[in-house]
C-alpha cells in the first residue's frame, strides 16, 4: 500500500513545487515556511519516539531475560529507557501543539496561488485534517501504552527477583504487541506530515 | 401275372399269421449276446459317470479342501501380519512413550538444574544485610558452642574452679553481645519488612495497567505469605532465646555467688538443660535465616 502511495505523493508534491515555483510569493510566505518547518520538526522528533519505543522494548526483553545477578541493573537501565521516551513524548506533544496551532492559522487563511484549483486546496486542507486525525489516534494509543511501561517500572521496583521477571512474560508479549501498534500508528502521522511537507515545501 | 401276385400275398398273409400266432405262444428270450453288451455298456457308462462323478466330487472336495487350506493359510497369515502389525504398533507406543517419559524426565531435570542453579545464584547475590546478618549468625553460633564447652569444663573440673569460672563468665558476656547485635538485626529486618509492603502497597495503588496490577497483587500475595512465615520464625527464634537466656541467667548467677563443689553439682544438670535448648535456639536461628533468605529482594535496596 505504502509503495503505491508513495509515488503519487511523489508525483503530487513535483507538481505542487512546480506550481510555488511559479508563485514564489505566495510559496516562501511566512506562514508557509513555518508550517513546512514546523511539521519537519514534528516529523523528526516523532521519529525518535518511535527509536525510545523500540529501546524501552528492548529493555524491557533484557530484563525478562536477566540471570540473577543482572536483574537490578537492568531494571534499571529500563527504568532509564522509559523516562527517556516519556521525556521525548513531552517533546512531541509540545511540537504537536505548535505544528498544529501553525498549520491550522496557514490554512485558515492560506491563499493558494492561482494554478492551485480549489480542489487541490481543499485536498492540502483535507491532509492536514488527516494529520491531525492520525495523531490524535496515535495518542490514544501511546498514553495506555507508556501508562503501562511506567507500570511495570513501579512493579519491578518492588520485585525485582526471578520469580517476578518469570512472571512477567505474558505481560512483556502485550507490551510489543501494543509498541507495534503505536509505531504503526505513528508511522500513518509521518506518512501523512511528508506528504503534505512535500506539498508545500519550494523547491 | 396278376394271379400270380394274389397267390404271393395270401401266402404272405398266412405265413403272417402263422407267425404270429407263433410269436403269442412261445417266450420271448432275450438274446444273450445283445443284454451283456448293453449292460456292459450301461454298467460301463455309469461306471464312467460314477467315476466322473466321483472325480468331479473328488475334484470339488479337493479344491474345497485347497480353499480352504487356502483360506486358511490366508487367515493365519492375516492373523500373523495383524499380530505383527498389533505387535508393532505396541512397540511403536511403548518407543513414543518412553522417549515421551525421558523427554519429560529430561526437561523436568533440565528445569530442576535451572531452577537450582538461579536459586543458588540469587543465594550467592544475597543483600549485603544478609550477608552480615549471616555473619552474625555464624559468630552467634559459634559462641553458643563456645559457651557450653567453657560450662562444661566448669562442670567437669576440679579443685580450683575459678579460673573455670572466669573463663564461663567471659564467654557468656561475650555470647550476651552476639545476641544483642542478632536481635537488633532481627528487629532491623522486621522494620525493613514492614516499610517494604509499605512501599508496594503505594506503587500497586499507583498502578492503572490491569494485567500489571493483577501480577503485582498475586507476587505480594506471595510474598507477603512468605514474610509471615519469617515473622513467625523470628517470634519462634525469641521464644527459644528467652528460655535459653533464662537458664543461662541462673547459670551465670550460680557462677557469679562463687561455685562450691556442692553448687556445682547442681550447676551440671542446669547445663544439660540448657544445651539442649542452645540446641533448639540454633536450629531456629537457621530456620529464620533460610526463610530470610527467601525473601531477600525485600532487603535489596538498602
Amino acid at each position: 500500500m505504502m509503495c503505491l502511495r508513495f509515488p503519487r505523493l511523489v508525483a503530487t508534491c513535483i507538481v505542487l513545487a512546480g506550481a510555488f515555483a511559479v508563485s514564489p510569493g505566495c510559496a516562501s510566505s511566512p506562514d508557509a515556511k513555518e508550517t513546512v518547518d514546523s511539521m519537519g520538526k514534528f516529523g523528526l522528533e516523532v521519529a525518535k519516539v518511535k527509536d525510545s519505543i523500540d529501546h524501552s522494548l528492548k529493555s524491557l526483553e533484557t530484563v525478562v531475560a536477566s540471570q540473577p545477578g543482572e536483574i537490578n541493573a537492568n531494571v534499571s537501565a529500563y527504568g532509564k529507557s522509559v523516562a527517556a521516551l516519556d521525556k521525548q513524548a513531552k517533546v512531541v506533544r509540545e511540537r504537536a501543539e505548535e505544528m498544529r496551532s501553525k498549520g491550522d492559522e496557514f490554512f485558515k487563511e492560506w491563499e493558494p496561488p492561482k494554478n492551485v484549483t480549489p480542489e487541490r486546496r481543499a485536498e492540502l486542507t483535507a491532509s492536514f485534517a488527516k494529520i491531525k486525525e492520525d495523531m490524535t489516534a496515535a495518542k490514544q494509543g501511546f498514553t495506555p501504552f507508556l501508562a503501562s511501561l511506567k507500570d511495570i517500572q513501579s512493579y519491578l521496583k518492588v520485585d525485582p527477583s526471578t520469580k517476578g521477571i518469570n512472571s512477567m512474560g505474558e505481560l512483556v508479549k502485550k507490551a510489543k504487541d501494543h509498541g507495534a501498534q503505536v509505531n504503526a500508528s505513528i508511522d500513518a502521522v509521518l506518512n501523512q506530515v511528508n506528504s503534505v511537507r512535500g506539498m508545500l515545501s519550494t523547491k | 401275372m396278376k394271379a400270380k401276385s394274389i397267390g404271393m400275398m395270401a401266402l404272405c398273409i398266412a405265413g403272417l399269421g402263422a407267425g404270429s400266432t407263433i410269436l403269442g405262444c412261445q417266450k420271448e428270450t432275450p438274446k444273450p449276446s445283445e443284454v451283456s453288451a448293453a449292460d456292459k455298456s450301461a454298467a460301463q457308462k455309469a461306471a464312467a459317470d460314477k467315476a466322473a462323478a466321483d472325480k468331479t466330487a473328488a475334484d470339488k472336495a479337493a479344491a474345497d479342501r485347497a480353499a480352504a487350506d487356502k483360506a486358511a493359510a490366508d487367515k493365519a497369515a492375516a492373523d500373523k501380519a495383524a499380530e505383527k502389525a498389533a505387535a508393532s504398533k505396541a512397540a511403536a507406543d511403548k518407543a513414543a512413550a518412553e522417549k515421551a517419559a525421558a523427554d519429560k524426565v529430561a526437561a523436568d531435570k533440565a528445569a530442576a538444574e535451572k531452577a537450582e542453579t538461579q536459586a543458588k545464584a540469587e543465594a550467592a547475590a544475597l543483600p549485603p544485610d544478609l550477608v552480615e546478618m549471616k555473619a552474625e549468625i555464624t559468630r552467634m553460633t559459634a559462641q553458643i558452642d563456645l559457651t557450653m564447652a567453657k560450662l562444661d569444663t566448669l562442670c567437669a573440673a576440679t579443685g580450683d574452679l575459678e579460673k573455670p569460672s572466669e573463663s564461663a563468665l567471659a564467654a557468656i558476656e561475650a555470647l550476651d553481645a552476639e545476641a544483642k547485635v542478632l536481635k537488633s538485626r532481627g528487629e532491623q529486618m522486621r522494620d525493613r519488612g514492614a516499610a517494604y509492603f509499605e512501599v508496594w502497597e503505594k506503587q500497586l495503588a499507583s498502578i492503572s495497567t490491569p494485567e500489571v496490577a493483577e501480577i503485582a497483587t498475586k507476587r505480594k500475595e506471595e510474598l507477603s505469605a512468605k514474610y509471615a512465615d519469617v515473622l513467625t520464625a523470628m517470634q519462634e527464634t525469641r521464644a527459644a532465646m528467652d528460655a535459653y537466656w533464662s537458664d543461662m541467667g541462673t547459670i551465670r548467677k550460680a557462677i557469679e555467688e562463687d561455685l562450691t563443689p556442692e553448687t556445682q553439682k547442681l550447676l551440671e544438670p542446669q547445663v544439660k538443660a540448657a544445651k539442649e535448648k542452645a540446641t533448639t535456639l540454633k536450629s531456629r536461628i537457621e530456620t529464620t535465616f533460610a526463610k530470610l533468605g527467601e525473601v531477600s529482594l525485600i532487603y535489596t535496596k538498602r
